[in-house]
Parts: C-alpha cells; sequence; structure tokens
C-alpha cells in the first residue's frame, strides 16, 4: 500500500462558531493540558498562533509543524504531516489522536450543527524518471505530448449518493464528494519535491440535516477512505506510476 | 415499440443526479479562509509537557508511601473479584486428616456392626427355620396314621 506522507481530518459547521474568540483560551489550556498522556507525547504541540493578534483563528503546531490544529469560526482542521524521510503515518493512531482532541474541543466548544467532515490523505510517490510531468500526462490524459511540460496537475471530484440502491433525498442534500488529485511533487505549494508523483486522496461527507456525532462519522467515513485507498493503489500499478516493488 | 415504464430511470433518481451535477459550495478539507499571512513571530513557545502533570490524584500519601485512586481501585476489585471467592470455597473444603481418618474409622466401625447385625438375624432365621422343621417331624410322627 501506498504510503501517507499527511494526513488531515476538517469539520466545518454549517454556522460560524463565534464562540471561538471568546473560548478559545480554554480549549488551547485543555490541549495543552493533555500533552504527556496518551496517545500525546510531550513536545505534541509547542507553540500557539498569540490569540491576542488573532481573535477568529486559533493554531497549534510543534517545532517542525508536523502535528497542526487550526481552529477558526469556519473549521476545525487536524494535521498531521511527515517531515523528512520519517516512517509513514498511520491511519489508526492519527484517528485516535484526532478522536482525543476533538473530546477536548467538542467539551468546550460544544460543536453541534456540522455540514461537512473530510478525511484528507496524501501520498508522495519517488519516481525515477526526471520527467514526471511528462510521465503524469502520458498516464493520465490524452494530451499531445508538449515539449517541456511541469508542475502538471489534474484535479476532480466525484460525487456520490449516501445510501446504496435506495432512494435518496434530494431535500436533505446529503452526498459523499471524494477529491481526487494527481500532481508532479514539484508543483507542490507547501513543500515542492522534485522527481516525485503526488496522489491526494480527499473524502468528504455532506450532511444535511446536520449531524453532531462527528467521531461516530469520522469512523464510517474511514471506512470509505480505506476503500477509495485501495482503488488508488489499484489504479497507480495499472497506470505503471507505481512500481510492484 | 413503447418501452416498459420500469426500464426507464426513475424522475426521482434523475433529479438526484442533476443535484449532484450542480452542487457548487464543494471545497477540500483542508481549504479554509485563513488571515494574513501568518509567520513564527506570531507563535508563542509552549515548555513541553511537565512528566508531573500525568498524575493521578494523590489519595493517601505517607513520606514514600503514596496511592492513587486507581492502585486503590484495583486492590479493591482484587480483592472483591478473586480473595473472598477463594477464602469461601476454600473454608468449606474440609482438609482436615484427622477429621478425614475419623471419618473412615467410623464408617468402617458402621460397616462391622452391620455385618454383625446381618449374621445375628442370619442365625436368627436359621433357629426359627430348624424348630419349625422340629415341630413339623414331632406333629408327623405322633400322627394316628403313623401308628397304622
Amino acid at each position: 500500500m501506498i504510503k501517507i506522507s499527511k494526513f488531515g481530518i476538517g469539520v466545518r459547521p454549517a454556522t460560524k462558531m463565534f464562540r471561538l474568540s471568546s473560548l478559545s483560551g480554554l480549549v488551547v489550556d485543555e490541549i495543552l493540558a493533555a500533552r504527556g498522556k496518551k496517545p500525546f507525547d510531550d513536545k505534541y504541540y509547542t507553540k500557539v498562533l498569540n490569540i491576542a493578534t488573532n481573535m477568529e483563528e486559533v493554531r497549534l503546531i510543534n517545532d517542525d509543524k508536523s502535528n497542526s490544529l487550526i481552529m477558526n469560526w469556519n473549521d476545525i482542521l487536524f494535521t498531521k504531516e511527515i517531515m523528512g524521510t520519517e516512517k509513514k503515518i498511520d491511519i489508526n493512531n492519527a484517528m485516535d489522536e484526532f478522536n482525543k482532541v476533538w473530546k477536548i474541543i467538542d467539551e468546550i466548544l460544544l460543536v453541534r450543527d456540522v455540514r461537512r467532515i473530510g478525511i484528507f490523505v496524501e501520498h508522495t510517490i519517488p519516481s525515477e524518471i526526471e520527467h514526471v510531468s511528462r510521465r503524469l500526462i502520458d498516464a493520465l490524459t490524452t494530451i499531445n505530448k508538449p515539449s517541456h511540460p511541469a508542475k502538471f496537475s489534474l484535479t476532480y471530484e466525484e460525487r456520490r449518493p449516501t445510501i446504496e440502491g435506495a432512494a435518496p433525498d434530494i431535500e436533505k442534500s446529503d452526498m459523499l464528494n471524494i477529491i481526487h488529485n494527481y500532481y508532479d511533487g514539484e508543483a507542490d505549494a507547501t513543500k515542492p519535491e522534485k522527481q516525485s508523483i503526488k496522489a491526494d486522496l480527499d473524502v468528504q461527507r455532506y450532511f444535511s440535516p446536520s449531524t453532531s456525532d462527528v467521531p461516530s462519522e469520522v469512523s464510517k467515513l474511514k471506512k470509505v477512505l480505506i476503500a477509495e485507498r485501495e482503488r488508488l493503489d489499484n489504479f497507480l500499478h495499472e497506470k505503471r506510476l507505481l512500481s510492484n516493488a | 415499440m413503447r418501452k416498459r415504464p420500469f426500464n426507464r430511470p426513475s424522475n426521482y433518481r434523475q433529479r438526484y443526479g442533476e443535484y449532484l451535477d450542480n452542487v457548487s459550495d464543494t471545497q477540500s478539507t483542508l481549504t479554509s479562509p485563513k488571515p494574513d499571512d501568518i509567520g513564527d513571530h506570531d507563535y508563542i513557545s509552549v515548555p513541553p509537557a511537565s512528566k508531573q502533570s500525568d498524575v493521578s490524584p494523590k489519595f493517601i500519601t505517607f513520606r514514600d508511601f503514596s496511592l492513587t485512586f486507581k492502585t486503590i481501585g484495583m486492590v479493591c476489585s482484587i480483592f472483591l473479584i478473586v480473595v473472598i471467592p477463594l477464602v469461601w470455597f476454600f473454608s468449606n473444603l474440609n482438609t482436615n486428616v484427622q477429621t478425614l481418618r475419623i471419618d473412615v474409622d467410623n464408617m468402617r466401625n458402621k460397616i462391622e456392626n452391620l455385618w454383625v447385625e446381618t449374621i445375628q438375624q442370619r442365625a436368627k432365621i436359621d433357629a426359627i427355620e430348624k424348630h419349625s422343621s422340629d415341630t413339623q417331624v414331632r406333629a408327623s410322627a405322633s400322627s394316628p396314621l403313623n401308628k397304622k
């Protein structure tokens, strides 16, 4: 199975969380106090965005920015990223860490009416070929080969009804949205890497009516993500973008 | 030729398909409106968590002897679930050899008594049978028919 280089869970409530401005200090204190207890190590978060200067956003990161938590009026984003050539990210461990963070946040902010939950994974595939963009154009498109292609990127969304087989409810506009993204590692906005292919999967569920049981819904979405990762792995093998070794 | 109704996709499903094609509020999970550029100078460093924060509240503390609620709870649970049933079980088990030997002696005496009683009963039955046969013999000897 392909290695995950970045993992993120995003929760978007249907309405803005203005209460964050007054409760953010409490949330930060509780999260920092949870460090050193399972599943967090002592240095899980070591830096906090100055709350006094940014009333609408709270950020916690660690020294190498491999762990990050962003909370603002619109979203709560929990991310983990591999820095350098570390071991891979384990989905189950990352889920445990998210659930612990979420429990602390939810106890204070009482997050209700969630419109969207998404799980994002980025896969980095080292490539022996120098011209990664050309390789991706050949494998994924029928575009006439440009002489010097660079920073190739292909993104599309795949929307599905949430209830398989049964008639879905249009009025509730409940659906699954899977965003596929293939691009040249050189085109990465935050961490450009030459001679690498990036394959991102973003599995989202839009809720209507809104949900408040985030851990349970994240757990269900994880199953969809695992199935989609298997599909992606097979697809990359089929397109010979991933070697069998 | 007219198509059969059930071969046509339902209007409802078609409408749902159109809805999925026209959803416009989708975005990547990690895309979120950001405030102005944030640099490292905007962050406040916090020291790593101290090791003491993982220690549960103390229940009993006496110099270097300390017990936590968790430890007390575990000891009580083990006592209730394991120790008490074991003590009850073994208290009902008679392991005294002397008592067992006395029980065996008593049993042997009872068996011997039963044997003696059986022999005595047998002797009595034999005596009764002998007496009855003697009586019959005497009666037949004194009968007038025998005199003839």
